[in-house]
């Protein structure tokens, strides 16, 4: 046997190999497949939009929030003087 | 209905019709990728990807060379591509995928120290014919995996057949070197 005939048995070997039968349909999928798969993205970046809308909703809203500027006195108490209700009396501080 | 007619029935949006070209080159693609990979799976994975980027490619198809010659091409630049990426991810992961397949092939002999030395001749064979040039891999897989005249691979390769002839010696006598040692085991 020369390398020749080595070769030609290896190569009719691999030509008798068929694909399997279901190849058509597999490839059929797969080509009808990404209009599925487009419909699943748009739906997926509307999910994500809607996040990114709600996320900034949420910081406009809260930096519509204005802090309350009054002043309110500050009442020093004196601990020793706790009972002293005179304090506490409105008329006294009026 | 001729394959003009089904090419363009399909770019105008029947896409269900595209399987009679998958069944008609079907075998074409799937022995020209064996040639090249060896290996059943992997040519499935990869006739499937040739099919693929053929239909989303469909528009672009000239018709200035046969469709045939287009599918051709289409798989020798995707094997070709499949190969060197196989390369680079790990030599060593490649080629006990090779001996592996090689050993889960069924096999009518019995004997299985006959079966081990058949299946590193096997093994030897592909790893020789893995080893030439892509060009010269090319030709010698078109010409001997496929049958094709030395016209039609000179469409495929855009050579000339002078060109095609000497790839094709050069290609015969690197496996002759190659598996000389093979000879009598």
């Amino acid at each position: 046997m020369n390398a020749d005939d080595l070769l030609n048995d290896f190569i009719e070997k691999e030509k008798q190999i068929k694909v399997n039968p279901y190849f058509t349909l597999q490839v059929m999928r797969k080509i009808e497949q990404p209009i599925e798969r487009m419909k699943i993205s748009w739906q997926i970046a509307l999910v994500a939009f809607s996040v990114v809308v709600v996320v900034f909703l949420g910081i406009g809203l809260g930096s519509l929030y204005v802090a309350d500027n009054k002043d309110y006195a500050a009442l020093n108490i004196n601990d020793s003087q706790i009972e002293n209700f005179q304090l506490y009396s409105v008329s006294n501080h009026e | 209905m001729d394959e003009r007619e089904i090419i363009n029935a399909i770019i105008k949006g029947d896409t269900s019709i595209f399987r009679l070209l998958i069944d008609q080159y079907q075998p074409l693609v799937f022995n020209t990728l064996m040639g090249f990979v060896h290996n059943k799976e992997d040519a499935e994975d990869l006739s499937q990807e040739v099919f693929i980027s053929v239909y989303n490619s469909l528009r672009g198809f000239k018709a200035e060379s046969q469709f045939s010659t287009w599918i051709y091409r289409v798989t020798v630049n995707m094997a070709i591509n499949f190969v060197h990426r196989q390369h680079r991810r790990n030599i060593l992961h490649k080629y006990l995928s090779l001996w592996q397949a090689q050993i889960d092939k069924p096999t009518e002999d019995k004997n299985p120290e006959e079966q081990m030395l058949k299946s590193e001749r096997e093994f030897l064979i592909q790893k020789a014919i893995d080893s030439l040039s892509d060009k010269q891999r090319s030709i010698f897989i078109l010409s001997r995996y496929d049958e094709l005249s030395q016209k039609d691979i000179a469409s495929v390769m855009h050579i000339s057949e002078g060109a095609v002839e000497q790839h094709l010696q050069r290609a015969k006598q690197n496996l002759q070197k190659k598996l000389v040692h093979l000879v009598g085991k």
